[in-house]
Formats: structure tokens, C-alpha cells, sequence
């Protein structure tokens, strides 16, 4: 045991030792390119001073080298903006948004391959180990056809930059030249893993080797997240260019032109982003094959599923409000007039969408658990309760989504220029509102609280003030919530921000402390009844396809504010974006957009998915014929 | 293309009417077409919709898609192999069709395209061209010098009016300005060459800087130096002309560039039909008045976004006040500086509701708020006695953010008389 | 614990738990922010 303990830590350092080796090249290079081009610079600056340009930083204020051509200045036309008799910028957009939904699926799947995959390693039970295991094979298959996918779309997307905006690709290919070919080989190394991974499953079943296949899944997932990092080093440059001066030339230091003022909060809401949509999909390939199952035991299998991966989808979307808001406070502070085009601007009408379909992800996901409960016995004591949740929830929703116009009537709107006007101030931060969201969010805690215990009695010695307690908090945070709202109608708007604080609090509370409780109770409770998987109704299945449909939704629109808050820049107030297509387009054009995006990319994965149901319809047929034909064969040579 | 899909269908219906025997299952099999062909009619309907009105100002888009998840539900009642597939369709197919119905329900703002802005060389304009980007500082843009309410960031018309005839109620009349530049200059209140002498409140627009000796150092002075010498009959109220309520329009809020003042100017004389001085003349009669510290840098000017407010709601409310310019005009208890007696005293605590009780009150508010709102967007509703009407703008509506009234009639409305005033 | 789990006695405390939680919650984070429970009627 003391051996094979030694044995795994072994491979998992050899392991660690070759990615680092593979690594080794970029991480030294990444320093020496920037140190390289600055080191002679230095001294070429010393020797003839005047020969060599110097220019400072829009970002950093460092003074640099001028290594780069400055952006061009592009004038409308076929050399800068050629086009097809449609506008380009929505072809962009498409092919983008396309690629990003595959790219952040096959992100984010391997993630959640990883920790099934630990958890099926680590769990003492054999049954559900295999279980466990069979799931995560079951989530890479999905991907490895998303994957070249992926791939194909990239493709599409770069062949769309280079021929419909050229001008403006050069450019960033440019000053981006070293790390666009990291990215590319980052991409075989990725490939590559994922391919040994994939078909090595089989083979690294078993003790040592199972580590060594466990190892190569944190390593794919290493390179995976790089890839993105690179990728969004892109994204962040084109919102908060940094790295060149004024005139938008290359100072020769490429970290600060990877390492912009929005980088890395892009980086963690992309990372949480994905992992909540992964989530969402393979919770709607779940519902699909539960819905398309035709056996209990299929059935059972694929509710766990969408359990699980809704479970996991969930719990990303929890932390992502808070990533949001530190990306929002990073934009503020890189440039004010961009947080207010966003927030209580030009762009600030999606932010109501968004909050509607917040709302529409947590009634799915309520739903889906007061559904749930229907396959467990001994839940059915909740049952009867849920009525009164229902009515909770839409009395919170309705305020969550009813635009608040206490000053401005519709007729003062008018007198104020119309709909031209950007009318949000009172939108932003309403005590009601937050009311309306934090009530939501606490239902969905007590809710999650029922499931937990569903067919569970507590046996500890303090149960019944255990149980008394939770209700007494829950109503007491209700309470508190709802006190605040009401609070904050009677004090003027300045000051009635301050309130929001101790609602999310008390939400927070209720969220740590209920679970903390829930689960030291129920510790060794008696059980009433099993889960009988499979057992959950269809409508369930829908509200997950639901749930899915919204969080691909909400990533166009989320992507498409983040994109256009960038308004006539191609980059941020360095490169100006002359094309006939530099204006904003309107909510009513965009969202339709979004729902094309949405639905041709469903159109396209549902299809993968019933490609893969088509492959797995031959297995079993080959596999039972196999079996039995192989054990008569010997008997007849007899 | 759809007919193509249509008569393959309709193929397939006359196909199976002559091919299956068995009444039952020709029964079945026509019906399938049937529904088949309907499915097909309401798909091309709803892409032909969609294609047409990709670009219009059409709402109804969203219609496109119910029409595509009705169509996938029926099919999905008779493909029975298929059902679960065209259900999930159709239910993705409904979710997106009311989240576009939603978009497009709410008010349609479009960022228009930007100001054309290439980096301006003022010094090598044609005095034409100079003078557009003046109208443009002061009305917003280029022919808008006789639209009502137009306003650049100059503000400019905020208080002068341009035209002969019209209202100048707050500041002199600009119309004919060249001309009587040189006639103000021989006015003896205003001591040309004796600063010393005057009796205003600022003798010199700094120490040395001495009194203008032509028309458009006289303009000049007047931007830089207000209060320098101010025309009878339009100083601060009860200061018996010796102030002006014009702030200095090199400093902010409006800190207008020298670039920008000599460009400003330059409109003034060729809309006279006179020929303007040349741009380094301009500038140079700018700087006597403003010394080096003071002139504000061009460099720093950032596009102001899609939008140009005077005040996005972000700022302190004694800042909102400033950039509005209401403290040119109103006094307002607890606003540093804002002691205008243009219009009335701000105390809208305790007028307001009076006003709404107000016999000859026809506006619509009904409650003090509304009241300061309609107030600040709608001025002729209600004007308070004896002020004449017609003297605020009307534009405040536009230019100010919705986030800036909310602010304003926050603080207005917590503003009482013989109470001290509200905290910033 | 045998007293606890009287539904009277568990019922106080948990009272006097959460409500007494929820107050030092509300007014610690107001307090923060300036603002307190009075403000209303102090102005």
C-alpha cells in the first residue's frame, strides 16, 4: 500500500515534471521577448539617442521603444472593410459567438470530467466508483466532437477577421505575433491530450495508471485555461489596451500587452462563466437522452446525470454575481465613461434583460428541485408546502423585473426626449429590487434545504430545535429582507444604496449557515425512502433544457454588452473603427441576433448529440452480440 | 427554395394515395403529409419574415420564432421516433422567441454613429471650416444656429441668444457682436486702458493683464473675464451690475480650449458676413487674458461616448449643479456659489407642494417630486411668479441623465425654508 | 438538551437567536454606510 501510495505520488511529479518541461520553452520565452526587444533598446538609446523612438505607455506610463507600426487609420472602403452584401460585423459576430459557445463547452467539460473523475477514485464504494467513472467517459465523449468543432469554428473565425476586416486583424496580429503562435501550438499540445486521454481510458483503468489517467486530466485542464488566458488577453487588449502608446505602436514589452487592466477578472468570470454553461448543457444532454430513453435503467442513469451536472452548473453560478462585480469595479476604474455606458448608459436596458433572466434561472432551477423531490420517498411531506414557495418566488420576481419609475411617469419620459434619453438612474440600485432578488435567492437556498432532506429524518438529540431553529431563521431573514425593501422607499435615493449591503448579507447567511446546519443534522440520519432515479417527471427534463436555454442566452447577451461597450473602437481609444457598421445596434436587433446565436448553436449541438446517440445505438447491439456469440463459439469447437 | 420542400411533400401525398392499399395506414400517411406540408408553410413563412425584416425597425421578428415551436410541437405529436428531440427544440425555440419578444418589447436605443473625429489641426482650418467647429461647440452641430434648444458644450445658448429678436432675458443679445465690440471698448464704465477705474468687481482678468484695445480683444476678455465689464442691466442681481453671473469659459465645467474659443469667435464674425481675424490672432488676443496655468490642454479632450450630457448622474450633486450651469440662474441653499437671481430660490421642501395646491397650477405633477421633475423638464408648466416665462431652457431633459434629475430632485426636495440645508 | 427540544423553549431561543443576529447584522453593515435604523425619523 505504502508502495503504491509512493508510486502514485511518483507519476504525478514525473507527470508535473513533464508538463513543466513542455512548458519551460513559453514561460522562458515569454520574459526574454519582452527583455530581449528592451535590453538593446536600452543601449541603442544610450549610443545614438535621437535615432530611436521613444513613446510612453497608455497604461502603464512606462516610457518604451517604439517597435511597432502605429494602428492604422482605416477609411471605409474595399481595402480596409471588405464585405459581401451584408454587414460584416454581424457575420463576426455569429462566427464569434459560435466558436466561444464550443470553446467554452470543451473548456469546461474537462473540468467537470476532472472532479468526477476524483470522485470516483477517491469514493470507497466500488458500485458507485464505476458509476462515477462511467460518467465522466460519458461527458468527454460529448466534447471530443464539440471539440474539432471548436476547432473548425476558429478556423471560420480567423478566415472571417482576415478577409472581412484585414486592416484591423494585421494590426492585432501584429503586436499580438508571439502569442498567437504560443496559442497555436498550446492548441496541439491541448489536442494531444485530450486525444490520450480520451482513448486511454480503457487501458489506465486500474490503481497506478488511474492516477497517471487522473493526472492527465488537471493537465489538459491546465492547458485548456491557458488557452483561454491567451485568448482573452485579446479580448482585453481591444477593451483596455495597454502595452503601446498613443498612436497605438508596440513598446516591445508583450506582457504588458497580455496583462491589461481587465485581463484577469476576464479571466475568472470566463472561467466561472464556462463552467455554469458547461453545466447547463450537459445538464440538457441529460434531459434529451432521458426524454429519448426508452429503458428504467437508462432513464435512472441519465437523471442522475442532469443532476449532477445541474448541481455543478449551479454551483458556479452562485460566485459568478461576485466576479461580475469585480470586473464591473475594474471597468469603473479603467475608465469611468465605460462603466456608465454599460450600467446607466447606452447599454444599460440589457442589464434589465439580464436581471429578467437571472430571474428565469432560478425559478428553473426551484423547479427543477420541487420536481425532484417527486423521486424520492418519503419527500412527500414537503409537497404540500411548495404552493407557498410558488407564490414567494412570483411575488419576488415581480418586483425583481418591474421596472421602478416612482419620479418618472411615461409622460415625463416623453418630455424628457424619449426613449432616445438614457433613462436609467432609477433602475440602478433599488432597495425593492434587491429585495425582489434576494427573496428569490433565498427560496432557492430553502428549497435546495428541502432536497437535502428530502427522505431524510434527523436523528441527533437536538433535532426538533434544530428544525425549529432553521424555520424561525428563514422567516426571520424573509422578514429582514423584505423590512429593508420597505425601509429604503422612505429614505432618499443617495442613501438608500447603503441598504443593499445588509440584504445580500443576509441572503449569504442563509445560504452558508442553512447548509452548514442542514448537513450536520442530517449526518447518519434514517433514511425514509431510497431515491428511486428515474422515477423524476418529464416536465423536470424541461425546466433543465430550460435552465440551459437561458444560460446560453445570457452568455450572447452578456458577451455582446461586453463586446459593444466598446462602442466605435476596434481598439479602445486607439484604433477607431470607420466601417458603416460602427453605430450600437438597438436592444430589439441585438436580442434577436442573440436568439439566432442561441438557437443555431442548440440546432448544432443537439444534432452532435443524436451523431453520438446514432454511434451508441451500435455499440450495445455489437457488444450483446459479442458476448453471447463469443461464448457458445468455443462450446461448438468442442 | 421552399417550394421545392413543398412539392416533394406533395409528391410524397399523391405517392402514398397511390401506393398504400391498406385504408388505415393510408389514412395515416396522408395525414402525416398533410401536417407535414402545413409544418413546411409556417417554417418558410417564419424564415421569410425573419429574412425580410432582419434589418427593419419591425418588431415583430419574435412572431418568426412562436410560429417555429408551433411547428415543432405538431410535428413532434406525429413523429413519435422523433419526439423528444422536436419538443426540446420547440421549447428552446419558445424561450428565445419571448427573450426577443422582451428586447424588442423594451424602448429601442440606438447608438448612433460617432462625431467624425479625426484629430482636429485647428491651425491649419480654412476660417470656413474653423467656423463649423465652432457652431458646433456652441449649438452641437453644424446649421443647428436656429433650431430651439440646441446646445453644444460650449453651452453657450443656455443664456445668449444669437438672433435679432430673440428672447435675451438672462445675457445680451450676440447678434451684432463684431460690431459693437469696438463700440463697448469707447464706453467709459469700461476704461480702456485704466483698469484701475472700474468700478466692477474684477478690474483685470489678472494682475497686469491690462484692458482689450480692439473688437476681438474685447470678445476675448469677455470669455476670459466676465465680470470684467458688464453690459447694463444684466449683472447678478442686487449687486447693481458690478457681477456677472457668466462663469469664465476657459475654467471649468466648460473649460473651452483657446483652439476651441478661437473657433467659437470665428463663427461669430463670418455668420456677419465679416471676415474673422486669422486663427494666431485670435489665440494670441486669448492669451493677453489667460495666463499660461489657466488654459486648459487639448490633449485631454476624451470622446464623450455616444452620448453628450451635461452631467451623466455620477458626479456630487454640487457638481451637477455647477455643469447644469443652475447656479448661473438659481440660488440654492448649500450649493457653494450658486447664488444666481435669475430664476428663484430653490427651496423646494417647502414651495413645491404650495405650488401644486396653486390655483392657477395646470401641470401634472401630484407630489413635490413630480413637481420638481416637470419643473426641471418641462419649465412653461408652471412659471413662480414674477419670473418670466420662457427663461429656463427647455433642454435640461436631454441633457441631463436620468441618474442627475433623480439626484436633483433629491436634494431640491430636502431643501426647506428656515431650515439649514441638506448634506451633499 | 432535553429542554431545547421543548417546542416553547426552542422556539424563544431560536428567536432571540435570529432576531438578535439579524439586528447586529443590519446595523453593524449600516453603520458602515452611515445610515441606521432611526434615519427616517430623524429627518
Amino acid at each position: 500500500m505504502g508502495l503504491l501510495a509512493g508510486k502514485r505520488v511518483f507519476s504525478i511529479m514525473a507527470l508535473c515534471m513533464m508538463v513543466g518541461l513542455l512548458l519551460l520553452p513559453i514561460v522562458v520565452a515569454l520574459p526574454s521577448l519582452a527583455i530581449g526587444e528592451e535590453a538593446p533598446a536600452g543601449d541603442a538609446a544610450k549610443k545614438d539617442g535621437d535615432k530611436v523612438e521613444k513613446g510612453r505607455d497608455v497604461y502603464y506610463k512606462t516610457e518604451g521603444i517604439v517597435v511597432g507600426a502605429p494602428a492604422p487609420k482605416t477609411v471605409d472602403g474595399p481595402r480596409d472593410y471588405p464585405r459581401y452584401n451584408f454587414e460584416s460585423r454581424v457575420l463576426l459576430w455569429f462566427a464569434n459567438q459560435q466558436h466561444l459557445y464550443y470553446g467554452s463547452f470543451v473548456l469546461a467539460v474537462p473540468i467537470f470530467c476532472m472532479i468526477i473523475e476524483f470522485m470516483g477514485v477517491v469514493t470507497k464504494d466500488k458500485a458507485l466508483a464505476k458509476r462515477y467513472d462511467q460518467l465522466a467517459y460519458d461527458f468527454i465523449k460529448i466534447s471530443l466532437t464539440a471539440y474539432s468543432l471548436t476547432a473548425i469554428l476558429g478556423g471560420i473565425l480567423i478566415f472571417t477577421f482576415l478577409t472581412l476586416y484585414p486592416a484591423f486583424f494585421s494590426y492585432l496580429s501584429g503586436i499580438f505575433r508571439p502569442v498567437m503562435h504560443i496559442y497555436a501550438l498550446m492548441f496541439v499540445a491541448e489536442s494531444g491530450t485530450l486525444y490520450i486521454y480520451y482513448y486511454g481510458w480503457d487501458k489506465m483503468k486500474e490503481g497506478f495508471l488511474k492516477w497517471i489517467h487522473l493526472s492527465m486530466s488537471v493537465i489538459l485542464n491546465i492547458i485548456g485555461t491557458l488557452l483561454m488566458f491567451l485568448a482573452n488577453s485579446w479580448i482585453g487588449f481591444m477593451m483596455s489596451p495597454a502595452g503601446v502608446d498613443e498612436q497605438g505602436r508596440y513598446l516591445g514589452n508583450i506582457w504588458h500587452v497580455i496583462h491589461t487592466a481587465l485581463w484577469n477578472p476576464l479571466n475568472l468570470h470566463r472561467i466561472l462563466g464556462n463552467m455554469a454553461f458547461g453545466g447547463g448543457v450537459v445538464a440538457a444532454y441529460a434531459a434529451y437522452k432521458f426524454l429519448a430513453s426508452k429503458t428504467d435503467e437508462d432513464r435512472a442513469h441519465y437523471d442522475w446525470m442532469g443532476y449532477i451536472a445541474m448541481a455543478l452548473g449551479v454551483a458556479f453560478l452562485i460566485p459568478l454575481p461576485f466576479a461580475g462585480y469585480w470586473l464591473m469595479r475594474e471597468v469603473y476604474a479603467y475608465r469611468q465613461q465605460m462603466g456608465i455606458t454599460l450600467m446607466g448608459g447606452l447599454l444599460a436596458w440589457l442589464f434589465i434583460i439580464q436581471a429578467t433572466m437571472i430571474g428565469i434561472l432560478f425559478l428553473s432551477t426551484n423547479y427543477y428541485l420541487w420536481q425532484a423531490m417527486g423521486r424520492m420517498r418519503g419527500a412527500e411531506k414537503y409537497q404540500r408546502y411548495i404552493k407557498y414557495l410558488v407564490f414567494i418566488l412570483a411575488c419576488g420576481y415581480m418586483v425583481f423585473i418591474t421596472p421602478h419609475t416612482m419620479v418618472m411617469t411615461p409622460a415625463e419620459l416623453k418630455a424628457m426626449g424619449g426613449q432616445q434619453h438614457p433613462v436609467l438612474g432609477n433602475y440602478g440600485v433599488m432597495s425593492a429590487k434587491n429585495g425582489g432578488i434576494n427573496v428569490i435567492i433565498t427560496t432557492t437556498v430553502l428549497s435546495f434545504v428541502w432536497y437535502m432532506r428530502g427522505n431524510k429524518v434527523s436523528t441527533v438529540s437536538w433535532a426538533k430545535f434544530g428544525n425549529i431553529f432553521m424555520g424561525i431563521f428563514f422567516a426571520c431573514a424573509y422578514f429582514n429582507i423584505i423590512f429593508l425593501a420597505v425601509y429604503g422607499y422612505y429614505i432618499p435615493a443617495n442613501v438608500r444604496v447603503g441598504l443593499s449591503v445588509p440584504q445580500v448579507a443576509t441572503t449569504l447567511s442563509c445560504l452558508f449557515f442553512m447548509f452548514a446546519l442542514n448537513s450536520v443534522m442530517m449526518k447518519g440520519a434514517k433514511q425514509l425512502g431510497p431515491i428511486e432515479w428515474g422515477k423524476i417527471s418529464a416536465r423536470s427534463q424541461y425546466a433543465l433544457i430550460m435552465l440551459a436555454t437561458a444560460f446560453t442566452w445570457m452568455m450572447g447577451l452578456m458577451g455582446y454588452i461586453r463586446s459593444s461597450v466598446r462602442l466605435f473602437w476596434h481598439v479602445n481609444e486607439i484604433m477607431r473603427d470607420n466601417s458603416p457598421w460602427a453605430y450600437t445596434h438597438t436592444v430589439g436587433f441585438a436580442a434577436n441576433m442573440i436568439s439566432f446565436n442561441v438557437l443555431f448553436f442548440w440546432i448544432t449541438i443537439l444534432f452532435v448529440f443524436w451523431l453520438g446517440s446514432l454511434g451508441a445505438k451500435k455499440v450495445p447491439v455489437e457488444s450483446k452480440a459479442g458476448i453471447p456469440s463469443g461464448v457458445p463459439q468455443p462450446a461448438a469447437s468442442h | 427554395m421552399g417550394w421545392m420542400a413543398l412539392a416533394i411533400l406533395a409528391g410524397l401525398l399523391v405517392y402514398f394515395q397511390v401506393s398504400i392499399s391498406e385504408p388505415a395506414a393510408k389514412k395515416r400517411a396522408v395525414f402525416k403529409t398533410f401536417i407535414g406540408i402545413i409544418a413546411t408553410f409556417l417554417l418558410f413563412m417564419a424564415i421569410a419574415n425573419y429574412k425580410n425584416n432582419f434589418y427593419g425597425e419591425n418588431r415583430l421578428l419574435p412572431v418568426s420564432l412562436v410560429m417555429i415551436t408551433v411547428t415543432t410541437f405538431v410535428m413532434a405529436l406525429y413523429f413519435t421516433n422523433l419526439s423528444a428531440l422536436l419538443k426540446i427544440g420547440g421549447l428552446m425555440f419558445f424561450v428565445a422567441a419571448f427573450l426577443s419578444g422582451y428586447g424588442n418589447w423594451l424602448p429601442q436605443v440606438e447608438g448612433g454613429f460617432p462625431p467624425v473625429e479625426e484629430k482636429k489641426t485647428w491651425d491649419s482650418m480654412t476660417p470656413q471650416q474653423l467656423a463649423d467647429e465652432g457652431e458646433k461647440i456652441i449649438f452641437g452641430g453644424v446649421g443647428k444656429n436656429k433650431e430651439q434648444g440646441a446646445i453644444g458644450k460650449g453651452q453657450c445658448p443656455l443664456c445668449h441668444a444669437f438672433h435679432a429678436g430673440m428672447l435675451g432675458e438672462r445675457a445680451p443679445n450676440l447678434a451684432g457682436l463684431p460690431g459693437r465690440g469696438k463700440e463697448r471698448l469707447e464706453d467709459p464704465k469700461y476704461s480702456k486702458g485704466n483698469p484701475s477705474k472700474r468700478e466692477y468687481e474684477v478690474k483685470e482678468a489678472f494682475p497686469g493683464s491690462g484692458t482689450a484695445e480692439n473688437g476681438q480683444e474685447y470678445i476675448a476678455e469677455s470669455h476670459a473675464c466676465p465680470s470684467c465689464y458688464v453690459v447694463a442691466g444684466y449683472g447678478v442681481k442686487g449687486t447693481n451690475d458690478k457681477q456677472s453671473p457668466m462663469p469664465s469659459i476657459h475654467k471649468p465645467p466648460i473649460s473651452l480650449s483657446l483652439a476651441e474659443l478661437a473657433a467659437v469667435d470665428t463663427w461669430m464674425y463670418l455668420r456677419e458676413g465679416i471676415d474673422a481675424p486669422s486663427f494666431e490672432e485670435i489665440v494670441k488676443s486669448y492669451e493677453k487674458f489667460i495666463p499660461e496655468a489657466d488654459r486648459p490642454k487639448q490633449a485631454d479632450e476624451k470622446p464623450a461616448g455616444a452620448t453628450s450630457l451635461m452631467a451623466d448622474g455620477t458626479e456630487p450633486i454640487d457638481q451637477i449643479f455647477a455643469k447644469g450651469q443652475c447656479i448661473s440662474c438659481h440660488t440654492i441653499p448649500g450649493i457653494p456659489g450658486a447664488v444666481g437671481t435669475i430664476g428663484p430660490k430653490l427651496e423646494e421642501g417647502t414651495t413645491a407642494p404650495q405650488r401644486i395646491k396653486d390655483p392657477t397650477y395646470k401641470g401634472t405633477a401630484k407630489s413635490p417630486a413630480e413637481y420638481i421633475m416637470e419643473s426641471i423638464v418641462d419649465p412653461s408648466a408652471y412659471v413662480v411668479k414674477p419670473f418670466p416665462d420662457n427663461t429656463m431652457p427647455k433642454v435640461f431633459g436631454q441633457k441631463l441623465s436620468a441618474g442627475a434629475l433623480k439626484k436633483i430632485v433629491d436634494y431640491l426636495s430636502q431643501v426647506k425654508t428656515g431650515a439649514p440645508p441638506p448634506k451633499i | 438538551m432535553s429542554a431545547l427540544n421543548n417546542p416553547v423553549v426552542a422556539v424563544i431561543v431560536s428567536l432571540i437567536i435570529s432576531v438578535g443576529y439579524f439586528v447586529f447584522v443590519d446595523h453593524y453593515l449600516m453603520d458602515m454606510q452611515g445610515l441606521d435604523f432611526w434615519y427616517l425619523f430623524r429627518n
